[in-house]
Order: C-alpha cells, then structure tokens, then sequence
C-alpha cells in the first residue's frame, strides 16, 4: 500500500476487536445491495462491512458504481435490493440517530451556499447536523481549524480557490464528529497540506472509534490513508 | 421535545441562511420595495376611476385592493417561492446534504417555506406603511392585531398548496410555471383585485371552494372594515378546515415523493 496523506501505509489505527467488544455492531453494513440506472444494473448483490477503527478505501473505474454505493450507504438512495446498517441502524426506520452518526462528502463541489461565508456555511452544517448546543462552538472552531480554515473565514465561498472549497466541504462533513464518515473522492482538488489534513482528521475518527470509506477511481499511490482496500467489479465488491 | 427544540433550531438556521442569502443582493430588497410602491401608485390611480356600486368611494376601492395585493403577496410567498428554493436545493447540491442531516429532507422542505411567509409579512407591513401614508388608506387600528393568527391561519391553510408544488418539483423537477399559473387563477377567482360577486356564477364556485377567499375576505375586514360574504366564525372554520385536511395529505404525498425518488434514484437529479 502506498497510501499517503498522513502519506504513510495505516497502522491498525485502534484495536477493532476492542471497539467490537463494547459494541458489537460493525460501522457500516451493506449486503447483497443491487441497484441499477434505467436498464442498466450497476450493482448486483454487494456486500460490504467496514469495522470500527477502518479506514475503507473503494475503487474501481468510472461508472463502476462508487458513488452510487456512497450514497446508499449514505441514505440518499434506497436500494432495489439489499441492506444497509450503520452501527446496526437503518438508514429510514432510524433516520434521525443515522443521520446523527453520519458525515458524508458528496463527489464534486456541490453543497456549498454560494454566497455565504465559509463561516456562516460551516455553522449552518453544525446546526443542520443538530449538534448540542454547548457543543457548538466548540466543533466550529475545532472544524476551522483541522482544515486551517482561518483566513477564509469571512470570505464568501464563490470567491474561494476550488481546493479551498473543498477543505470547507470537509470541515462540514467532519463537523459534527461522526461515527462513520462516507467521502466520495474526498482528494480532489487539494494540494499536498490539504491532504495532509483530510488523512488526519480519518485518522482522528478511527481513534474514536469511529470508521471512514472513501472512495477514488486510481488504484495506485492512493492519496489518502487506507487499511483495507476494495474495489468494485462487475457490481461486487471485491478485496481490493 | 428534545427533538422539537433540535428541528426548531435547524429551522431557525435555515430562515437565517436564507435570510443572508437574500440580502447578500443589495439591489433586490431595494428593487423589490420600489415595485411595491410602483404597484400602490398604479391601483391608487386605478381607483380613481372605479365609480361601481359594490364600492361607496374610490378610497374605498383602493384600500379593498391594497388587502388584495398583501393577500397576493402571502400567496406567492407560500406557492412560488418554496418551489423556486427547493430546485435551487437540488441545482446547488444543498439538497443532498438536507437529506443526509438528521434534520432531514422532508422537515428541510416545510423549513424552506417558512423564510418567504416572514419576508412576505415584512412586505405586507411594508405595503400598508405606504398605503397609509402616502395614499390614505385608513386601518383599522382596533382589529388589526388579529391579522396575525388570521394570516398565520391562511397561511396554514395555504401551505398544502405550496407542499404540492414542492412534491412536484420533487418528482418532475420542475414546478414554477405551474405554480405561477395557479397564483394568476386564484388571484381571479378569490378577489383579490374586484370583489367575487363580479363573477359569472361557475367562477364564484370556484371562489367558495378554495381557502384564499375567505383569508382575503377576513383579512379586509380586520384590516379596513369590508363586510364579510358570511360569518367570520364559518370563514374561519373553512380555513382551518382546508389545513386540517390537506395537510396531512400533502406531507403524506410529500414523503411517498421523496421516498420513491430516492428509491429511483432521481432525488438528485435536476
């Protein structure tokens, strides 16, 4: 593995056998999930379980279905078949407490509000994430800073680098210090800093205890850190 | 409760970005309140030439169609903005995010409406303000406090409208032109230009069958003294009905919207 970012291949990052023991429940559950675009099936019964204190790296080329899965795991989508469980929730029987424990960073540069500032945007994902109120401040500033985000701070997001955005775009899926985070190419358009700080705050959520998936079409010299590598093929999910 | 104090809060982010949102277009509020001043002046002159029976005085008129047009205003506030917001969601991205928030997307959507009504009682404020002052238009100062739960009330009664167009949007992912059809007819048919017994009689049919009567109607009095087609009591009773009713069947149609794009995969799509 050539993991880099924090640049250096993952060591077991906490003991998952450990987190297992108090809760046994894995961080993220997909089995037999099939889901197709028109005629056209993307997925065909995949299975995938990423363990407390797992960084999960997806591949596989484009169209192959990686963000589709993403975004059923993350329960933007339903599935035609299949299920998926977060920490032994479902993802609509309990959508509250799944969203609560999920961050999620959609592909692209979408979910920004053009015209307001990085500040204003990155508490608005504070509040929409329903973080405690004596909690607030705290994880804005934390955000703000594990992104370096100081000198944008007041400046509007339209006006922002698009590497720039995308650490703000991180900053709000990190927000609320998830259980498990889903970043759909979470490297695109940073620089080597900007990575850097991405494979940190993974790494801070694994520590927790928490588990992270992410995903990118390049299979080699992965930009980020990873601990198991999967790829998709032919619908499946595959060891990587 | 802890959860209603949660929504509340998440609500009350979402009246304020919208809020910042706007007014991060300096020229709009301004652009906005000149073409309600342009509108007064318009229907002022307008009245000067109303000489009917069913009015006693041109002031009589214009003060009967300043209610109207505060009416109209609540009323795209409530059908054709929440529309345009929510394909804004979808186009920017910020949709996805509602949805993945424990917030989540359907209280996001009804959180949605609520900036456009406090913008449009702003407005309406505003609209009388003017009226009175530079045309003359005498409120009633006794009964204008109850316009609040009466319009809170309207607005209830108008929000399943406003739910079915964002359900169309949901689902089609278009819904403006339709909404903006709608306004135009109900504005015919519920009076808020001439009063309904103008009508042919199958318009008037149309006019008893809809909640935007009887607010325009209820408003007017408590604002500048019409009398009112029936009892105030049976006006209320038939707003309250249309939300009581509606309602739940909007939000339900709402859900099974959002549910069977998600299951389509189209929620995302715009």
């Amino acid at each position: 593995m050539t993991a880099t970012g924090a640049t250096r291949p993952l060591e077991p990052l906490c003991e998952p056998a450990a987190v297992a023991l108090s809760r046994p429940e894995p961080s993220l559950a997909l089995a037999g999930v099939a889901h197709s675009w028109g005629e056209r099936e993307v997925l065909r019964g995949a299975d995938l379980v990423v363990e407390p204190g797992t960084v999960a790296w997806l591949g596989g080329p484009n169209g192959a279905g990686k963000t589709t899965l993403l975004r059923i795991a993350a329960g933007v989508l339903i599935p035609r078949r299949g299920s998926v469980s977060l920490r032994g929730l479902h993802p609509d029987r309990h959508r509250r407490e799944y969203c609560r424990r999920l961050g999620y960073l959609p592909a692209g540069d979408r979910g920004l509000v053009a015209r307001l500032t990085v500040a204003q945007n990155v508490e608005l994902a504070c509040r929409l994430a329903q973080v405690r109120r004596r909690e607030h401040r705290r994880m804005v500033e934390r955000g703000i800073d594990r992104f370096d985000l100081h000198e944008l701070v007041g400046r509007r997001v339209d006006r922002l680098s698009m590497g720039q955005r995308q650490r703000v775009r991180l900053a709000m899926s990190f927000i609320h210090e998830p259980e498990v985070v889903l970043l759909d190419e979470p490297h695109t358009s940073l620089d080597d800093a900007g990575l850097a700080m991405v494979g940190e705050a993974m790494v801070e959520c694994t520590l927790r205890g928490g588990a992270v998936l992410w995903c990118s079409p390049a299979a080699r010299d992965l930009p980020l850190p990873a601990s198991e590598r999967h790829l998709i093929v032919d619908g499946r999910v595959r060891p990587g | 409760m802890s959860h209603l104090v949660e929504d509340l809060r998440s609500a009350g982010a979402l009246i304020r970005r919208d809020w910042q949102v706007t007014f991060s277009y300096r020229l709009r509020f301004v652009s906005h309140l000149l073409s309600i001043f342009f509108t007064l002046t318009l229907f002022h002159f307008i009245s000067r030439l109303v000489r009917v029976p069913s009015f006693a005085s041109p002031e009589t008129y214009y003060a009967f169609a300043v209610v109207g047009l505060i009416t109209l205003q609540i009323l795209n506030s409530t059908l054709t903005m929440p529309p345009n917001l929510l394909r804004q969601e979808l186009v920017t991205g910020n949709f996805e995010r509602l949805l993945v928030s424990p917030f989540g997307a359907l209280r996001g959507i009804a959180a949605m409406m609520l900036f456009p009504f406090i913008y449009a009682l702003v407005t309406a404020c505003l609209m009388l303000v003017f009226a009175g002052a530079l045309f003359g238009v005498h409120l009633r100062w006794a009964t204008v406090p109850l316009v609040i739960p009466v319009g809170v009330l309207g607005a209830l009664s108008f929000a399943p409208f406003g739910l079915l167009f964002l359900t169309l949007v949901l689902v089609s992912k278009q819904a403006v032109t339709g909404a903006t059809f709608v306004v135009a007819g109900i504005s015919l048919v519920s009076g808020l230009y001439f009063p309904v017994s103008l009508l042919p009689a199958w318009m008037r049919f149309l006019s008893g069958v809809q909640p935007f009567t009887p607010a325009a109607d209820l408003m007017r009095h408590l604002m500048v003294g019409t009398p009112l087609h029936a009892s105030a009591a049976a006006e209320l009773l038939k707003m309250a009905c249309f939300a009581a009713v509606l309602l739940p069947l909007t939000i339900a149609a709402a859900s099974l919207a959002l549910r069977r794009s998600r299951r389509r995969g189209t929620i995302l799509e715009y």
